[in-house]
């Protein structure tokens, strides 16, 4: 009896059973790959608004157009007070004057009785002189009485234009507070849609989920710090707002901003996160 | 599990290391399974041959035409193995001893042992060779597969690092890849280890068969040498 050696013969079936092995798994993965049916999960439907970046400028050049025509108008209105008040000013003084006339005139009738009294009525004298003091009394007192009277009106007037003014000022002020107000809205409304651009949907996220978040940027748009306000009470959401504003990094639509405008409104921002989008 | 996600894609796009480490897996699988084959003709032709010679052995047959019997073989080239090229070891031993004459019966059954020992380990070498490279490879092969499954993981994690949104879809082909590693190193061990515990139990009773033959046989010369004392 022999040992059989048999070294080639067991090379040959090794490698032949390698071999089968491998034909095995590549046809059995053809086969999976062909059978699976791909069963994609229910994609989140992104519903971007497309805020038209034309359309956003010529409403701002409309709004600019509108507050010079009224600045225009407000123009206008002031130079015809004006013109009322200057013409009010040059009656009253004309009145003043032919007030004065008259008294003068009055003076020398007086006068002039006075002299002919003296000629004839020595003893109408005394009299003429009280009425002519009397009258001169009068006069002084009508005169006093009018002075009162000018300073009195002119003491309302400028009461009046002074509230005219402050009126203005104040509508002045309401018209650029709107339109801060909306350059606010329409910066704001960017800073969201980009934020909603870099975030990530949790699952956990709901429709009707808020989260306020404080951004702290830079006039060149970079955020510096993010911080959560008021949670949505959903921890892996107030998570994915933070996230999404610390990707976005810089809003560079934000650098042309001016700068008194930014100050008062971006340089710590409240963004009240709420995507719009989600399906449940 | 997706479209593009394949056993064999993932193979062929697996980097570098991972792709070094599936190559010597697979080298030590195929070798290990020559070896098994081998070991297992190797085998069951030992047992084969002696179970065929016990029964010529213990048939009543003189001992010096069994041991003719087997010459031709020898001088044909052929290997004798196993138990009876134990027993023709220790019978050409005694032949040769005893036709020297003048030797003392102790010193010739001496001898035939001697023979007969040097013929049995030789056998036991000849069974045994091989069995440490399978379990060499049932030890070791898990470890292998489980480094390439490391440094695939780290890769994966590593590429992992750059992106950012970190999703499932990213992490899993690396992993998977990584995976087939170990997959690939347990494929290579659990028949390494099988065989090799197998074949050892069987190469132990194979031994012990020779052992107990040669005590048997060196008793019968004991009987023959002490039996005739004229010579």
């Amino acid at each position: 009896m022999t040992v059989f050696n048999g070294y080639p013969l067991s090379i040959v079936l090794a490698v032949l059973l390698h071999g089968s092995v491998l034909v095995a798994l590549f046809f059995f993965q053809q086969a999976d790959t062909e059978v699976i049916d791909i069963v994609r999960p229910p994609a989140v439907k992104a519903l971007l608004v497309n805020e038209n970046p034309q359309a956003r400028n010529e409403r701002v050049l409309q709004q600019r157009q509108a507050q010079q025509e009224r600045q225009e108008r407000k123009r206008q209105e002031d130079a015809q007070a004006e013109r009322q008040r200057q013409e009010e000013q040059r009656r009253e003084q004309e009145q003043q004057a032919s007030e004065q006339r008259q008294q003068e005139q009055e003076r020398l009738q007086a006068e002039q009785q006075r002299v002919a009294q003296e000629k004839r009525q020595r003893e109408q004298q005394r009299e003429a002189e009280q009425q002519r003091t009397q009258q001169q009394r009068e006069a002084e007192q009508q005169r006093q009485r009018e002075l009162v009277a000018e300073q009195e009106r002119q003491r309302q007037e400028q009461a009046q234009a002074q509230a005219q003014a402050r009126a203005q000022q104040e509508a002045d002020a309401r018209e650029l507070a709107e339109t801060e107000v909306e350059l606010v809205m329409a910066y704001s409304a960017v800073i969201h849609d980009l934020v909603q651009q870099y975030w990530s949907r949790p699952p956990s996220a709901r429709n009707g989920m808020v989260v306020v978040l404080r951004i702290r940027m830079v006039p060149t748009g970079d955020v510096l710090d993010v911080e959560i306000v008021q949670s949505s009470g959903d921890f892996a959401f107030d998570r994915a707002a933070e996230s999404a504003v610390l990707k976005v990094n810089r809003f560079t639509e934000l650098q042309g901003m001016d700068r008194r405008l930014f100050d008062r409104n971006f340089r710590t921002f409240l963004l009240t996160f709420r995507p719009q989008d989600l399906l449940n | 599990m997706g479209e593009s996600i394949n056993v064999w894609g993932l193979i062929l796009e697996a980097t570098v290391p991972v792709q070094l480490v599936m190559l010597i897996l697979l080298t030590a699988s195929v070798v290990s399974w020559v070896m098994i084959i081998q070991r297992w003709l190797v085998l069951t032709a030992a047992v084969r041959g002696m179970v065929g010679f016990e029964k010529r052995f213990w048939s009543g047959m003189d001992l010096s035409q069994l041991f003719r019997e087997g010459s031709p073989q020898q001088k044909e080239n052929a290997q004798v193995g196993g138990m009876e090229s134990i027993f023709r070891a220790g019978f050409k031993e005694f032949m040769r001893l005893r036709q020297q004459g003048g030797i003392e019966s102790d010193a010739v059954m001496g001898g035939a042992q001697r023979a007969m020992r040097v013929a049995y380990s030789r056998e036991e070498e000849k069974l045994e060779k091989n069995l440490t490279f399978l379990a060499t490879v049932g030890s070791v092969t898990p470890y292998i597969g489980l480094f390439g499954t490391v440094v695939g993981i780290m890769n994966s994690f590593i590429s992992l690092a750059s992106q950012s949104q970190a999703s499932l879809q990213v992490v899993a082909p690396g992993i998977a890849e990584a995976l087939i590693a170990t997959a690939m190193g347990l494929f290579a061990a659990i028949p390494a280890v099988v065989a090799y515990n197998r074949y050892s139990s069987r190469v132990e009773s194979l031994t012990n068969n020779y052992l107990t033959f040669i005590d048997e046989f060196a008793s019968i010369l004991h009987r023959q040498v002490y039996s005739s004392p004229n010579k």
